[in-house]
């Protein structure tokens, strides 16, 4: 089903994606459409892979790892559903329906990989501390390094499994899909994105400015504008209220630098 | 502070901030987070400020590997912030360095957070994603280049905090409060568009009485526009909130959820 090379680019390129995102971050934005395209790229269809790659970014929005956290992966979860999708020859609705059936338990199982990653971080640090305390400068970068062998590799993990031990098994199992379960799959990937956003207004401010989605909510469904013309829209908004907080903050320094003057 | 800029030049500079963006979560554990990395990243800048001093920067090292977690690309300022203090080779210089970084970490996180990982990434996100499904990359292009913009911009800032010290951050820090501000705001109206446009859930259910059929849906719809997207991302919203309840469970839950509502025909 998959060539060796393939296999072995796709799990380097899961390994090299795991480690940029947490540290060279060049690839930050709308990155699951880059996986699409990547995986896509490898498996020989550039417009499948973008298509998914675009579903999956959809999905993902507002999700992130803020503070540490573990969140679903959708890098891991684009590039399973495009090789899948890809190698059994499917193309528009159908390697949707593929994609989100493989792909998004793959991201969820991102959670667990990146928890245990984390984990393994632990005995990496005392050696690298231990090492800083006998002044083995060379020894404590080995061992700071030395941390992304497990932790790219257990990410990587589930491509490479899926790729090779597994592949026969997803075939059969994608094959065999009943009508209901494509029905549901359907109405998943319209419904993932809503997680994603509801995790992004547990991290924005609701009780203070939370009536600020009524706005946007009324310009997109009742006036029928695009997220950029909301996003424009929104910018002219909140540079003016920007102004207007920073002309207060100056005018209330002034109020107390006057108020000294007068008790002199 | 103009007094240090003599002891780092700006290829020393370079050379920091080059190890810093390798390898600035390398090592990330439970109790120290990010503090190995940063330690790696930092030691040449160290050891040109300490010349061959290998007790004193162990001793050193002991504070700098303790716990530490920011947003990464405000860690560059941080980190130079740190470097600019370290320059003075003041007899507390360390203790006051790693004060600092405790102190800006937490606020300088909930910035980065508001306007690098959640406003700008949503907005470039869905560009980007509706623009792929039509089977167009500029969506993309745009995405990254606007990415890369930002990243540089932090890149080029370091420097500046280095050559300012810690003023540069303080004298800015009314400023970014009221900015987080309005980058939420601006972060809630997306997010409110996007249930709207982004999330696809239609009610299907339908009756009929004699020869009229009446769908659920439509009914709904004309109440409310985009009702189910409505309904569900609320309720996704208050299930998050239930105690230990975590986003990986929950991609579970609305996947099964999900099919067994497509499969029984309720929504579509």
């Amino acid at each position: 089903m998959f060539t060796p090379l393939q296999i072995i680019l796709m799990t380097l390129l899961v390994a090299f994606l795991t480690w940029q995102k947490y540290n060279l971050q060049i690839i930050a934005y709308a990155a699951v459409v880059f996986v699409g395209l990547a995986s896509g790229l490898i498996m020989g269809d550039v417009k499948t892979g973008l298509l998914i790659g675009g579903e999956m970014c959809l999905m993902s929005l507002g999700i992130g790892g803020y503070g540490g956290s573990s969140v679903p992966d959708y890098n891991m979860g684009a590039a399973a559903g495009t090789v899948f999708a890809i190698a059994m020859g499917q193309t528009g609705t159908t390697a949707l329906a593929t994609a989100v059936a493989i792909g998004v338990p793959v991201a969820a199982l991102g959670v667990q990989m990146d928890v245990i990653g984390k984990m393994t971080g632990s005995f990496f640090i005392h050696k690298a501390m231990a090492c800083s305390d006998k002044q083995d400068w060379k020894g404590m970068g080995r061992w700071v390094w030395l941390s992304q062998v497990p932790f790219t590799l257990l990410c990587a993990l589930p491509i490479l499994l899926l790729m090779t031990v597994g592949s026969t098994y997803v075939e059969s199992m994608v094959n065999n899909f009943p009508v209901w379960l494509s029905a549901g799959l359907n109405v998943a990937s319209g419904m993932l994105p809503a997680l994603g956003f509801a995790i992004l207004l547990k991290y924005l401010p609701m009780k203070k400015y939370g009536y600020f989605l009524l706005f946007g909510f009324v310009l997109a469904a009742y006036l029928n504008l695009s997220i950029l013309a909301v996003a424009l829209l929104g910018t002219v908004f909140c540079v003016f209220i920007f102004q207007l907080k920073e002309e207060n903050a100056k005018l209330a320094l002034a109020a107390t630098a006057g108020g000294d003057n007068e008790d002199e | 502070m103009s007094e240090t800029n003599a002891v780092l030049t700006k290829k020393d500079l370079t050379r920091t901030l080059t190890r810093y963006v390798l390898g600035r979560q390398v090592c990330f554990n439970y109790e120290t987070m990010q503090s190995g990395g940063w330690v790696w990243a930092m030691h040449p800048a160290m050891k040109k400020i300490y010349g061959d001093d290998d007790k004193l920067l162990s001793e050193k090292y002991k504070s700098y590997f303790k716990f530490f977690n920011t947003h990464p690309w405000f860690g560059n300022l941080i980190m130079m912030a740190c470097l600019a203090v370290e320059s003075t080779r003041d007899e507390h210089a360390t203790e006051t360095a790693v004060d600092i970084r405790t102190g800006l970490m937490g606020p300088l996180a909930g910035l980065g957070d508001a306007i690098i990982w959640i406003l700008l990434p949503t907005v470039m996100g869905a560009i980007a994603g509706y623009q792929a499904m039509q089977g167009s990359i500029f969506g993309w292009v745009l995405a990254e280049a606007v990415g890369v913009a930002m990243w540089l911009v932090f890149w080029r800032l370091a420097y500046t905090v280095y050559d300012q010290g810690l003023s540069f951050i303080t004298s800015k820090s009314s400023s970014l409060k009221n900015l987080t501000d309005v980058c939420s705001i601006l972060g809630l109206m997306v997010v409110g568009a996007m249930v709207a446009s982004t999330v696809h859930v239609n009610i299907s259910l339908s009756w009929t009485v004699g020869e009229l059929t009446q769908s659920l849906g439509d009914l709904l719809n004309m109440i409310l526009p985009a009702f189910g997207n409505v309904l569900f991302t609320a309720l996704i919203y208050w299930g998050l909130g239930i105690k230990k309840m975590s986003s990986g469970k929950m991609v579970w839950i609305v996947l099964v959820v999900s099919i067994l509502l497509g499969a029984f025909g309720i929504c579509s």
